[in-house]
Parts: C-alpha cells; structure tokens; sequence
C-alpha cells in the first residue's frame, strides 16, 4: 500500500472573475488505483484536471502530489509534469505523423531516439492502433485521434494518468474495449488513474472510488441501485412499487412519494431455487457482468429488477459465482437508504 | 549587366532586412501573443497602424539620422546599401510582428497545455507553438519581403540612386519614368514581380517538402 495519496487536495479553490468553477474543501486520489470523477457538464471536472494536471495554479488552497507540495513553476514544476499527463476532453494531435506525435513526450524528455520506435509501438498496440505509426493524423477519425491521444500519453509511462471524458468520443463498440484498457493501464503499468465520465455507472463499473462533482463541489458519494415511488402498506415495513409491479420493502417511518437506493455493499446473493425465499426484497435475475477489482467483485443482476452488487473476494470466490448463473439478490429494509422524501 | 547589378542591390538589400526584421520580429510578435501585460491592445493597435507606415516617412526619418549631422553620421552609412538596409528594417519590422502575433493567436489553445503535460518545458512548449504556426509565420516574412522589394520612397531617400551602387528596380523605375522612359519602366516592373515571384515559389517548395 502506498500511504500517501497520490493527490490531495484541501481547500482549493478555483475562479474566474466574478465565479466561482471550483471547491474542493478536502479530497484525496489513492495512489495506484482507479478513481472516477463524475458530474454533470460544467460541473468542474475539467477545472480539477487541469489543476492536478499542474497546468493551472488554483487560486487557493494546497494542493500535494505523493504528500508533497505541488509546484506550479519553476524546475520542480517540470519534474512533477513529467509524471502526470492529462489526454484532453477532445485532445489536440499535433501536425505530422501519429509516430511524431506519441514520440512526443519521449523526444522532450531527451531519451535515446532508439527506444522510440519500440515505446511508440508498444502504446499505438494498447490502443489496437499498431502499425498506425506512419499515417499522417490529419488522415485519422475522430476515435482514432483520441487513441493515438490516449497511446502518446501511454509512451511516456506516467505515475498518473488524467482522462478527461475518455468516452466522450468513442463510438459505442469501443467503449467496452476502452474500459478495460483502463484497468489494463492500472494493472500493467501501474499508473494511477483518474478518469470522468457522466455516466455513474460506468464509473462504478470500472472503479469503487468514485468522486462526484456538482457545480463545482464534491456531492455526496453517488448512489446506485437508485429506485423511486409512492410509499404503501401501514406499519412496520411500508414498500413501494416500482416498475413491473414489484415491491420494495423499506424501513418504517416515511411516507409520501420516496427516492431510495439500496447500496451494493448491502446486497447478499445466493443461487436461485435454494432454500430461504420466505425473507422480502428478494429477486431474482442472472449475473450479466463482473469485474473484480481491489479484493471485491463488482456484478451486474439482471432480472425483472436490476441490481449491481458488490462482494468481497472471499464470498465471491466461497460461492463460486460464474458469468450467467441465475441468482437471487436480496437485502433488508433496513438497508435502504432513503435519498429523498416528498409529501 | 547594369540590369543584373540593379537586381542584385534589391535582391541583397530586402533580403537582409527581412531576415534581419524576421529575426527580431518572430520572437517579438509570439511574446506578445502569448503574454499578458498592460498595455498590450495598445502596442497591438500601434502595430497594425505601422503596417501604413509611409515608406518616405521612414526615408526622412533615416535620412536625418544618418545624414553628417545626425546622431548616426558618424556611422557613413547615408548613401550606402547598409543604409537602406536599415530604412526597409523599419518598414518591415511591424508587418512581420503583426502578421506573426496574428499567426500565433490563431494556434489552437490546446497545444501549448497538450506539449506541458507531456513534459516539454516552456521552451519547448513555445516551439510547439512556432511549428503549428509556421504557415502563418512564413506569410508573415513574405509579406515583409513584399513590402520592402516594392517600395521606392526610403531605397531613393536613403540609398540616393547611386548607379551600379545603390540603385534598385525601383529606384531605376522612378528615375527611367522621370525621363519619360515608360517602357524600360515596365519592363522593370516586370522583372520586380519576376523576383517576388521567384522568391514566393522558393518558399512554396520549402512547405511542401515539409507538410
């Protein structure tokens, strides 16, 4: 474990005259690991980025990079920059050729000429670009160009990769490919990275350090398995309906029209047809996805009701889940966390 | 052959004070453009004006500073090609700078955060800068060219139309016309577009072979 963080940010602030883009009272990035950031356009992503990219100071507050101070001029500003690299939201390639471009990084850090070819080579393949080394960029499609963004990135073996809306331009086919170029980068080579998206459950898919951001502030941790609907029944354990008629059990005392989410880590899984359905909130469905990561398995339920789950390793592995079993997901009441209630 | 030295003079003379200009003025024009400082619209107006600079403004201007007892006399360089080198130095001086902050504002905002991150330095980033915009940088220094082959007012005021020593195609159009000779007038004109051309077309050459 590396026990500082990669970043941690207190009390930054960032502005333009007369706004406010950015504040971030406390927030840290763990060191070798996959963290999303999630929000809404305009909601401050890209300012974070550029700061912890070490491009623009903010305005106030500490930033520290491995529990150091950040430095934003001057020599260690160089040094620092040489361990992060940010690939753009729609990121600009350079006049040339694809190998000029992703030789880049290591032609200004001064490396030996005859490591580019193997190092640009090895990138253009972790992004299925290989043997696009002598096309003019000119020549390439929207997707490839963030590829060869993404592979120019790659060469120079960042500490820290910084995706800004990596999925953002990427045609629907290659998103999953993307992803798990993602956790390929963090296991192979051992970067940290951070990546935003708006779309929560791909960030969950992919990582459970997730961070939100909303107009410009880190919102509560984001919510999944979120259901809504009007709270029924009277007394100890009231339910509410939601699509396909199935019922919701939730704790006692709230009324009104309800937002909920039942957190993955608060979910049990047996195998469907087993002993002990007579419990609520059961349902079934069959396991569609799962990935492993940090010692838990993220799945995917897909039923009548769909659930993401989240186990740790033992119980995955005590269980002997397989892709495609059909299981049954179930929860207390008590686990259902009330987001919102309207009269 | 006295044709082939008048075409010499002009040649050599805009040559060196465009490169000269070119020296001075690429670097000046992209710091402006990618500094901050007070005042920095002002000096942008002020340059755009120069672009109308009258060519006998700054043949006066010379003149009196290299003339015996001007603060430059001393220098003799009145009357002598170095002297003209020095008026069309002025001349193209704010067109290049100009023509180079427009050139340069007009890269994509993108590259120079794209080559930091990557780990260029500030040096390194800049020349980033300079190589997306090298087009534009190229027009600059031929519209500075344009400029000083083309003009007649400081050539005659400074270089004095000194046969076989400082007269140009233009200076010898001026003086041909003046003797009621149009036609070796026009046929000097058209040699003058003849060299611009030949320069233009080496500069074409030089960007294709490097798209």
């Amino acid at each position: 474990m590396n026990p500082n963080p990669a970043f941690r940010l207190r009390q930054i602030r960032q502005e333009i005259p007369g706004r406010t883009l950015l504040e971030v009272p406390e927030l840290e990035f763990p060191t070798g690991e996959v963290s999303a950031l999630v929000g809404p356009n305009g909601a401050g992503k890209t300012t974070l980025f550029r700061i912890l990219a070490l491009l623009d100071p903010p305005f106030a507050g500490a930033l520290e990079f491995r529990g150091e101070p950040a430095a934003f001029s001057g020599p260690r500003w160089l040094e620092l920059r040489r361990r992060i690299t940010l690939v753009h939201q729609t990121p600009f390639l350079f006049r040339g050729t694809v190998f000029q471009n992703v030789a880049f990084g290591l032609r200004v850090r001064g490396e030996p000429q005859a490591i580019w070819p193997p190092r640009v080579a090895e990138a253009l393949e972790l992004v299925d670009l290989g043997g696009f080394q002598d096309r003019f960029v000119i020549a390439l499609s929207g997707g490839e160009a963030q590829r060869v963004a993404i592979a120019r990135a790659l060469a120079v073996q960042p500490e820290v990769l910084l995706l800004d809306e990596p999925f953002a331009n990427v045609d629907a086919g290659r998103i999953s490919r993307l992803e798990a170029l993602i956790s390929e980068i963090n296991h192979r080579l051992g970067a940290t990275v951070i990546f935003s998206t708006h779309n929560l459950g791909q960030a969950f898919r992919l990582t459970s350090r997730v961070v939100t951001l909303v107009a410009g502030k880190v919102a509560e941790f984001g919510h999944e398995n979120i259901f809504s609907g009007a709270v029924e029944g009277e007394g100890a354990e009231p339910w509410i309906t939601v699509r396909g008629g199935w019922r919701i059990r939730i704790g006692p005392g709230v009324s009104g029209r309800v937002t909920c989410s039942v957190p993955p880590e608060a979910i049990a899984l047996r195998p469907a047809g087993g002993p002990g359905a007579s419990e609520c909130n059961c349902f079934e469905g069959e396991i569609t996805r799962m990935e492993c990561h940090n010692g838990r398995v993220r799945l995917r339920v897909d039923g009548p009701v769909s659930f993401r789950v989240v186990l740790p390793d033992q119980e995955f592995q005590r269980q002997g889940i397989r892709l495609g079993d059909r299981v049954v997901v179930s929860f207390t009441p008590a686990a259902v966390k009330i987001l919102e209630a309207k009269p | 052959m006295e044709l082939l030295g008048i075409i010499w003079v002009s040649l050599r003379v805009s040559l060196a004070a465009t490169t000269l200009a070119a020296l001075a003025s690429v670097p000046l024009g992209f710091w402006i453009a990618v500094r901050e400082f007070p005042g920095k619209r002002v000096v942008v107006v002020i340059l755009n004006t120069l672009f109308s600079l009258p060519t006998v403004v700054v043949g006066l201007l010379v003149y009196g500073l290299l003339s015996h007892s001007g603060p430059l006399g001393s220098l003799k360089l009145l009357y002598t090609p170095a002297g003209m080198t020095l008026g069309q130095w002025i001349l193209a001086t704010p067109v290049i700078t100009a023509l180079t902050y427009a050139a340069t504002k007009g890269v994509d905002e993108r590259v120079r955060p794209t080559a930091l991150t990557l780990g260029a330095d500030g040096w390194q980033a800049g020349l980033m800068v300079l190589r997306e915009a090298r087009y534009g940088l190229l027009a600059a220094v031929v519209a500075g060219f344009g400029r000083v082959i083309s003009e007649v007012g400081a050539a005659i005021m400074i270089g004095g139309n000194i046969r076989g020593y400082t007269r140009t195609i233009t200076t010898a159009i001026a003086l041909e016309t003046s003797k009621g000779e149009f036609q070796i007038g026009l046929i000097l004109g058209v040699i003058l577009l003849a060299v611009a051309l030949s320069v233009n077309l080496f500069v074409h050459a030089f960007l294709r072979a490097r798209p």
